[in-house]
């Protein structure tokens, strides 16, 4: 008996040393570089290692570089684009694959995720090559349908997890009241999935957001976006204005993740519960 | 396509038509041959266990679903291809389904939205779908802020605003408790008078099908075994399975030793007894299957003209009634309900069960 209570409590403290000691872990590997990052941005001092008084001087001098404005314009045009274009054919696909009747539709709601594991090295060099093959000009458009096929699946996933736990009775019991099937989608289908597509449209816009690696292969001449700006930049001379801005995209970025999370939980209520889920299975099985 | 009329259907008013409509998913059957047909304002119920295949009838009516062969007719027409939304029949969903992103007041205007009536005409209607369930001025609510019963109510409302010819409920007080169940049932068959739709009904609880139907479909493994008015299934069931659904019936089997005008009697291992022969025509020697109601079982002390010998096994009072289990010498159970909270007999009494041959009744014994 003794000797149980013991055995649990060695459990328990076990239990208790592992995760403080991840969390020690990650902390130092990354939240400790990001905090630096983003204290060293209110800097007054021009050189980064020397801490001369807080200031926001840094961060005016970013809003006062025409050429950082232009690539913020450039990298909220690009994200909002592809995720909006991205946003519709995701959802068409999430909606239209699992009704489709043909053959081969499991293989393409495989490859709908895909790109997801694919190395961005290796879609940046893809696109590259087959943009210059369609004799494409590089510049915004190259961007955005780069941008748009790395967002699809972002958005596809939330969406498809979403229809999988709503009841179908709601659509049903539009078309039982007289909806045609166009209508009754849009009005509770897609209102009820909205969320997830929101969600979705927010994580992809963070990924468009902070992409350097696509977005160098195929960027024009005058259509550097926010990142590549920070990459080139910091080859040539890292002022603390890179800082400022690292601070920034960090900021619109957790700030994506954020919304991202608060909408994927909004309308969880209209899913279907556990336990409906588990009756109707019985009853199958049955 | 308009559908001839038989002479049947004219004098009856048959409003509802199910004709042999079977269904399998993937390699199980699960409907095999529906047939029914349903007058006009009548309250049919399907009467099954879950799993026996009757929300997938209701749904082959309301036309979520396709039939693999049969038909569904509608007031004549044949509605077999219809799309849901083409046929004026309207389900309260036995998870009810109300659309969670709209108010009450949305929720059962929907329908008239659809058909693009007047803003102030939808708002009139609704009020009084409203009031006809017991829920004035519920418009702004939403339906995540509602009790069980009253989402009940919301969704019969929104199924009887559009004045459907036919209201499929599915399983409609299922999920509501016992009390609220009872009151429901009264306020359902009330307004089912009131507004002289016909409704037919999903249930697995026979009490509910007995109180509330004109006509009840008993329905196993994917077959109507029975349909007829509440004292037809209960008095004279044609089947075993109905007889033990419906009223949880005693069956006692046995062969038949003579018939006579309408009633047959047979010889079990613990004594002879007589019963209706359900329009069965029996010779002697055949097997015979009885159904006896727990009511119309006595236990005596001493054997009389008919009996069969028993074992008192357990006495319980339930229900306002004293429940007596017995055992027959050859093994089957028997329970017997009378009112009274006492018997003078005790368990291990070696006692007759009997029964008037008028409250037995021969029934089929199907695999
Ligand atoms: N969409 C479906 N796919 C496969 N099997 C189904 C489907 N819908 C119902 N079934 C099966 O059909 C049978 C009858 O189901 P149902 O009509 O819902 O029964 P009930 O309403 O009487 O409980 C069950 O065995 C169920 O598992
Ligand atoms: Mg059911």
């Amino acid at each position: 008996m003794s000797n149980k209570v013991k055995s649990s409590k060695r459990k328990r403290s076990r239990r208790s040393t592992f995760p403080t000691l991840y969390l020690a872990i990650l902390t130092v590997l990354t939240y400790v570089p990001i905090a630096v990052v983003v204290v060293y941005s209110f800097n007054e001092s021009k050189i980064s290692s020397v801490w001369s008084g807080l200031s926001l001087r840094w961060y005016k001098e970013l809003f006062r570089d025409p050429d950082m404005f232009r690539a913020l314009l450039m990298s909220v045009l690009l994200g909002v684009s592809s995720c909006l274009i991205a946003a519709v054919i995701a959802t068409l696909a999430a909606i239209g694959l699992p009704r489709a009747k043909l053959p081969g539709r499991k293989l393409v709601e495989y490859l709908s995720s895909l790109p997801i594991i694919i190395p961005e090295i290796v879609l940046g060099m893809v696109f590259l090559v087959y943009f210059s093959l369609l004799n494409l000009p590089f510049g915004m458009t190259t961007l955005i349908i780069a941008h748009t096929s790395f967002c699809i699946p972002y958005i596809y996933m939330q969406v498809k997890a979403r229809l999988i736990g709503l009841d179908e009775s709601y659509y049903e019991a539009a078309r039982d009241l007289g909806a045609s099937s166009i209508r009754a989608f849009f009005d509770i289908t897609l209102p009820l999935i909205m969320p997830a597509v929101i969600s979705g449209m927010f994580l992809s816009f963070a990924m468009s957001f902070d992409d350097v690696i696509i977005s160098v292969f195929v960027t024009g001449v005058s259509t550097d976006t926010l990142p590549i700006k920070v990459y080139t930049q910091l080859k040539t001379s890292t002022t603390p204005k890179i800082n400022a801005l690292c601070t920034l995209m960090l900021v619109v970025t957790v700030f994506c993740y954020v919304m991202s999370y608060v909408f994927s939980r909004i309308g969880r209520r209209n899913m279907k519960t556990q336990k409906e889920r588990e009756h109707k299975e019985a009853i199958r099985k049955a | 396509m308009l559908i001839e009329k038989t002479r049947d259907e004219v004098l009856e008013d048959i409003i509802l038509s199910l004709r042999n409509f079977k269904k399998s998913f993937g390699d199980t059957q699960v409907l095999q041959g529906i047939n029914l047909d349903v007058r006009r304002g009548e309250f049919v119920t399907l009467l099954g266990p879950s799993g026996c295949g009757k929300t997938t009838v209701l749904r082959i009516i309301a036309g979520l679903l396709d039939a693999d062969e049969g038909q569904v007719i509608l007031e004549g027409n044949d509605v077999t291809e219809a799309p849901p939304e083409k046929r004026n029949v309207n389900t309260v969903f036995q998870s009810y389904a109300l659309f969670p992103h709209m108010n009450v007041g949305a929720n059962v205007g929907y329908a008239l939205r659809i058909r693009g009536e007047k803003k102030a005409k939808i708002k009139e209607e609704v009020a009084r779908a409203l009031s006809l369930v017991q829920l004035e001025g519920y418009e702004r609510r939403m339906p995540h802020e509602l009790s069980g019963g009253e989402r009940q109510r919301v969704a019969i409302a929104r199924a009887v605003i559009a004045k459907p010819k036919v209201l499929l409920l599915d399983e409609p007080l299922g999920a509501l408790d016992l009390q609220l169940r009872r009151q429901m049932q009264i306020e359902l068959k009330r307004l089912q008078r009131t507004l002289g739709i016909t409704f037919i009904y999903i249930t697995h609880d026979q009490e509910e099908a007995l109180n509330m139907s004109n006509r009840i479909a008993v329905m196993r493994g994917g077959v109507f075994e029975q349909v007829g008015t509440p004292a037809e299934v209960y008095d004279t069931p044609r089947t075993s399975y109905v007889a033990r659904f419906v009223g949880e019936a005693n069956i006692i089997c046995g062969k038949a030793v003579s018939v006579s005008d309408g009633f047959v009697t047979l010889r079990t291992d613990g004594g002879v007894v007589t019963a209706r022969d359900g329009g069965i025509k029996f010779r002697a020697g055949d097997d015979v299957t009885i159904s006896v109601r727990r009511e119309n079982i006595q236990i005596i002390d001493e054997l009389q003209d008919a009996g069969l010998r028993a074992t008192v096994k357990e006495k319980n009072f339930v229900g306002g009634l004293l429940r007596t289990t017995l055992e027959l010498d050859d093994g089957v159970e028997i329970i017997a309900a009378r009112c009274g909270i006492d018997s003078p007999h005790v368990p291990g009494d070696v006692v007759y069960v009997m029964f008037t041959p008028e409250h037995a009744v021969a029934v089929r014994e199907l695999p």
